[in-house]
């Protein structure tokens, strides 16, 4: 049923257009578009398969000479990132390390002097002094 | 013969790839190429864009998940290379087509050609004239037989779309016969 009422859309459609030009000329033109070179459907797959082959993606092969500059670079990388990083490593140990000890009496005493008014300020009783706003009590201190 | 989607199976599964593909070739090349052939009017050109469809195919044969038929897809591969070149060649400023419509009617008059033949150089040029959306809608319809459905598929629209196209065409071949 379905199908029938397909076939009927078709052939009113195809009804309107031969009501225009002739079933004649209609089949002339589908004619000349089937027109192709003796036994070209026959020859077309196989020049197709020509052409998807050298189409295909070029396999790039390395000279032995290439392989080894590769590989050349590819050593220097890792050997100089190794490095770079146990470098750095070795600096936070080192800092680390480090402790009062390390300081001689005439260095502790210099940075005691330069930072002397940190130690002078009591901080607490600064802070909650009546109308004393914290702001102005760090630029102060800043100054 | 095995189906298309037996076919394309073996060619999913890299069982004898060029021995299947070949034969779905075999099996849809005549359609294709005719239908591309209706739309550019020259061999060369509709074996070049043939060719450019069946490579499309065969590199994106595997992601193929068979929701649709093999053939509409394949037509909707043919239906954009058709329509990119002539869109190049537009942009190229190639008319080929028009001049081989006007030598047509040249020798027609000269020969005392019969009344067919007229009718045959206004049915030319009444397609040619036609939006290229519309002259492959349209001859799909005619000449190929397809339901809207699958025009529609195939063409990127909806089935109310196609029809609308293919009515669209007929009307315009309709008043271009009454101008001329």
């Amino acid at each position: 049923m379905e199908q029938k009422k397909i076939d009927t859309a078709l052939e009113n459609d195809k009804l309107m257009v031969e009501q225009l030009f002739s079933k004649e000329a209609l089949a002339n033109y589908d004619k000349s578009a089937s027109e192709v070179p003796a036994s070209y459907f026959e020859a077309f797959p196989e020049k197709l398969q020509q052409r998807i082959a050298n189409n295909k993606p070029k396999v790039f092969f390395l000279t032995p000479i290439g392989k080894m500059a590769i590989a050349a670079i590819f050593l220097f990388v890792v050997s100089s990132t190794f490095i770079f990083l146990n470098r750095s490593v070795d600096k936070n140990l080192t800092l680390s390390a480090i402790t009062i000890q390390d300081f001689s009496n005439d260095e502790i005493e210099a940075y005691v002097d330069a930072n002397e008014w940190i130690a002078d300020i009591d901080l607490p009783s600064e802070a909650f002094k009546p109308d004393t706003e914290v702001e102005q009590f760090y630029k102060d201190s800043i100054d | 013969m095995q189906s298309d989607q037996e076919l394309i199976l073996q060619f999913q599964q890299s069982i004898q790839r060029e021995q299947n593909f070949t034969q779905l070739v075999k099996k849809h090349q005549a359609k294709v190429y005719h239908q591309i052939k209706r739309m550019v009017n020259d061999h060369d050109d509709a074996d070049d864009i043939a060719q450019m469809v069946w490579i499309k195919i065969w590199n994106k044969l595997d992601g193929f998940k068979m929701e649709s038929e093999f053939s509409t897809w394949l037509f909707r591969i043919a239906y954009n290379e058709t329509l990119n070149f002539i869109a190049k060649q537009k942009r190229q400023g190639s008319n080929t087509t028009s001049t081989d419509i006007l030598d047509y009617e040249n020798t027609a008059s000269h020969t005392d050609a019969p009344k067919s033949s007229e009718i045959q150089i206004k049915l030319d040029q009444g397609i040619k004239q036609l939006p290229e959306k519309q002259q492959f809608v349209f001859m799909l319809r005619y000449f190929e037989e397809l339901n809207y459905e699958k025009i529609a598929s195939i063409t990127g629209t909806t089935i109310g779309g196609a029809k609308a196209n293919y009515h669209q065409a007929i009307k315009k071949l309709e008043e271009f016969l009454k101008k001329s």
